[in-house]
């Protein structure tokens, strides 16, 4: 449930609503959240996740009447609320972004490293060659190495940006438990 | 549903902002519904950071991706990671030939007496070093590449400097990454992540602007330039990527 939101009550009705079984409703509801969060980061600003909880919240008072005469993909209906909890006004743009403070860079490129080695070799070897050269060398790298794997460029880009995913996971985890020691 | 080439371009202009108003919703909603459709958005993204990072992106397209996607809390931190994965090493490749230390290593590892006499000959130019009187202080002179040069992920983003007591003045000549236009003038940034301060360059050509720093202004740390090219009818423009390096003692 989200921080603020209306009751426990409507909360259980936005999951009936989203699906009868409770385990799938869950999952939806936690795709339309972490969705909802990605368009409002693409959108800019650092309250996506705020934003994202807004949207829900609204859609959360609305569920007695949503639940009765709704049609379609809840989803949409979340976005639709998305749309205008975001043209609201906004306060001035952020400043140009900052680069990240090197102490932040090395700290990341340690757990990186670490993370790193936790994965299994064939993985390692594919993000670190998937890495190497500069621009049309790049492009060339990769689609060498997608041809020695037999696979598309596409789904070359699709495992690396899996792995990418689970190294920022583990990234971010080191960060944390760095953070709370 | 499958995506097409045409749905990978789009999402990709969505993230720098060249979509109109009606075509942002239409992929906003469908990113909600499309699993296909997210899993580029999160692949477009890595993408597009790695393209800012090696100063790929055009300005307008930098400036978007600065003020909207890489001004979240996501954004920023696959930013950090971006740059990171760049300072990865990579795994050694096997040695077809030895290289030069590695002939020495095993000329020494078979010729014990060798050893024994370079370390002697070693000792005493220590000693010589440290009898002779102290020199006048000197300029160390360093040539530094721009961050969208330096972006092999073997290189590492921060040029280490040793500075010895002895240094007065580190010039650094900073590479250009491309030809400038001519009659353009220069000026240089020198960012010590807590202030920035303005620096005249001494000397520029085609490919390099040279900064003079005195020594007692860079204590140990990390340090990035900018520099910016001054047109001769007024406006400025960034020179793309920074120059990083960091001064050890």
């Amino acid at each position: 449930m989200t921080k603020g939101g209306p009751t426990k009550d409507a909360f259980e009705k936005l999951l009936r609503w989203l699906n009868p079984d409770p385990e799938k409703a869950g999952e939806k509801y936690e795709k339309i959240r972490l969705r909802l969060i990605r368009v409002f980061a693409c959108r800019g600003g650092c309250e996506a996740e705020d934003l994202a909880d807004q949207t829900i919240n609204v859609v959360q008072s609305k569920i007695d009447w949503l639940s009765a005469n709704y049609v379609g993909d809840p989803a949409l209906y979340f976005y639709g609320v998305a749309k205008k909890i975001h043209s609201k006004p906004k306060p001035l743009p952020p400043p140009p972004l900052p680069e990240p403070d090197p102490p932040d860079v090395e700290r990341v490129c340690g757990y990186l490293d670490d993370c790193l080695e936790n994965l299994q070799s064939a993985e390692r070897d594919l993000v670190l060659r998937y890495h190497q050269g500069e621009k049309q060398e790049k492009i060339q790298n990769r689609k060498k190495l997608a041809e020695e794997l037999k696979i598309s460029r596409n789904a070359l880009r699709i495992k690396v940006c899996h792995i990418h995913s689970r190294l920022r996971e583990c990234v971010e985890r080191r960060l944390q438990e760095q953070s709370t020691e | 549903m499958a995506l097409t080439t045409h749905d990978q371009a789009k999402v990709r202009q969505y993230l720098l902002g060249h979509l109109s108003d009606e075509e942002q919703q239409d992929i906003e909603g469908r990113l909600l519904i499309e699993d296909d459709l997210f899993e580029e958005l999160e692949i477009s993204k890595g993408e597009l950071i790695e393209e800012y990072v090696s100063g790929e992106l055009r300005d307008n397209e930098r400036r978007w991706f600065e003020s909207h996607y890489l001004s979240s809390a996501e954004g920023r931190q696959r930013h950090t990671f971006t740059i990171a994965l760049n300072c990865l090493k990579h795994p050694a490749p096997v040695p077809q030939h030895l290289t030069w230390f590695e002939r020495l290593q095993s000329f020494f590892r078979t010729r014990r007496w060798a050893l024994a006499t370079a370390m002697s000959v070693a000792v005493i130019a220590v000693i010589m070093v440290l009898w002779l009187p102290s020199r006048p202080q000197t300029s160390l002179a360093v040539t530094l590449n721009s961050s969208v040069i330096n972006r092999s992920p073997t290189d590492n983003q921060y040029l280490q400097i040793p500075l010895k007591p002895d240094v007065g003045e580190v010039q650094l000549s900073l590479k250009l990454p491309e030809a400038p236009t001519p009659g353009v003038n220069y000026r240089v940034e020198l960012d010590n992540r807590r202030d920035i301060k303005p620096l005249k360059p001494s000397a520029h050509d085609a490919s390099a602007v040279v900064v003079v720093i005195p020594a007692r202004e860079l204590p140990a740390g990390f340090y990035a330039l900018r520099v910016y090219t001054i047109r001769p009818e007024g406006g400025e423009t960034k020179v793309p990527g920074d120059y990083f390096f960091q001064i050890t003692k």
